[in-house]
């Protein structure tokens, strides 16, 4: 895939740049920049495979563009489990939202778009005004530097 | 996340125990900017869908948010970004793709898709997917009965003709 003699081309450039945003690597500033625009473009370019591929009837292939999307924003691969932080925490809380959804503490977690959340809408956000915690810790709160996949 | 929301403040602490302050606040943040969409949907047609004939589905999305909407929150994204979605109608035999609309929505929109029904007459399902282009899992999909009736006699005199 990727080949040294090539190393100077663009497109190799904007794959190296494009692996190293998906894992999560820390890059100089010279190659951050870079890596920002590629990124950037990245997304715009998806969209507009969006339209090709729907002007084409394509069903699967679409959605799977949209998921693509979604995680080059997010940086967030899901269908690699990836603990690009390293830290406990995440595993931990992993582990104690399986105990708690075994306790039915929570309802399990509808995920993906592949389940259908009629049941569930309204009940949602009931928590807003009543969870004292989560609005004042939200509002006091920068914008997070982890992101939190249950 | 919307289990983690509705969880009670007592059961919530104990998961998120271990946790710093920053963190916890970083998770509460995550999970108040979250969407949290209502969609509805209707055929608009549905007495009369006919084969090979428009059908009409009229969605309707509302948002779940006090205030305005901050941009998406993506903490490893280079620029600010606006949420995105789009509507899909597709058959999920055929994997064809029926009708696609993007919507940017705030706090609530609606949007109609049109799209030609199936060839076969009688009962018929596509499916309605509703794709964020800045979430993950966030993603909402539905069945769209349809009862497909007769094809309309002058459709099939411009078939003849043609």
């Amino acid at each position: 895939m990727y080949d040294n003699t090539n190393a100077e081309r663009p497109l190799s450039q904007v794959n190296a740049l494009l692996q190293c945003h998906f894992s999560r690597q820390h890059l100089t500033s010279d190659l951050a920049a870079d890596q920002a625009r590629v990124v950037r473009e990245s997304v715009r370019l998806l969209h507009a495979m969006v339209d090709v591929i729907s002007s084409n009837g394509w069903l699967s292939p679409a959605l799977a563009t949209m998921e693509l999307c979604q995680m080059a924003v997010q940086v967030c691969v899901a269908w690699l489990d990836v603990d690009w932080d390293s830290t406990h925490h995440r595993l931990k809380f992993k582990q104690k939202l399986k105990v708690a959804m075994e306790d039915r503490l929570v309802r399990t977690t509808p995920h993906n778009h592949t389940h259908t959340q009629t049941g569930h809408v309204g009940a949602r956000f009931p928590s807003l005004a009543a969870t004292s915690l989560f609005q004042g810790a939200g509002s006091r709160g920068s914008p997070g530097r982890r992101r939190v996949c249950v | 996340m919307f289990d983690l929301l509705e969880m009670d403040d007592e059961a919530r602490g104990a998961l998120l125990e271990g946790l710093s302050e920053q963190q916890t606040a970083d998770v509460a943040t995550a999970a108040n900017r979250y969407p949290d969409i209502t969609l509805k949907f209707e055929v608009v047609n549905a007495e009369e869908v006919h084969a090979g004939a428009p059908v009409l589905l009229a969605v309707e999305l509302e948002r779940e948010f006090e205030g305005d909407l901050p941009p998406v929150l993506a903490p490893r994204f280079p620029t600010r970004k606006d949420e995105n979605w789009w509507l899909v109608v597709g058959d999920k035999s055929s994997n064809g793709l029926l009708a696609i609309k993007r919507v940017a929505l705030q706090a609530r929109a609606k949007a109609k898709l049109e799209f030609t029904a199936p060839k076969d007459v009688g009962k018929a399902t596509v499916v309605l997917s509703f794709m964020c282009d800045s979430y993950l899992g966030c993603d909402q999909e539905y069945e769209v009965e349809l009862d497909v009736q007769e094809a309309l006699e002058e459709e099939e005199d411009e078939q003849m003709s043609e």
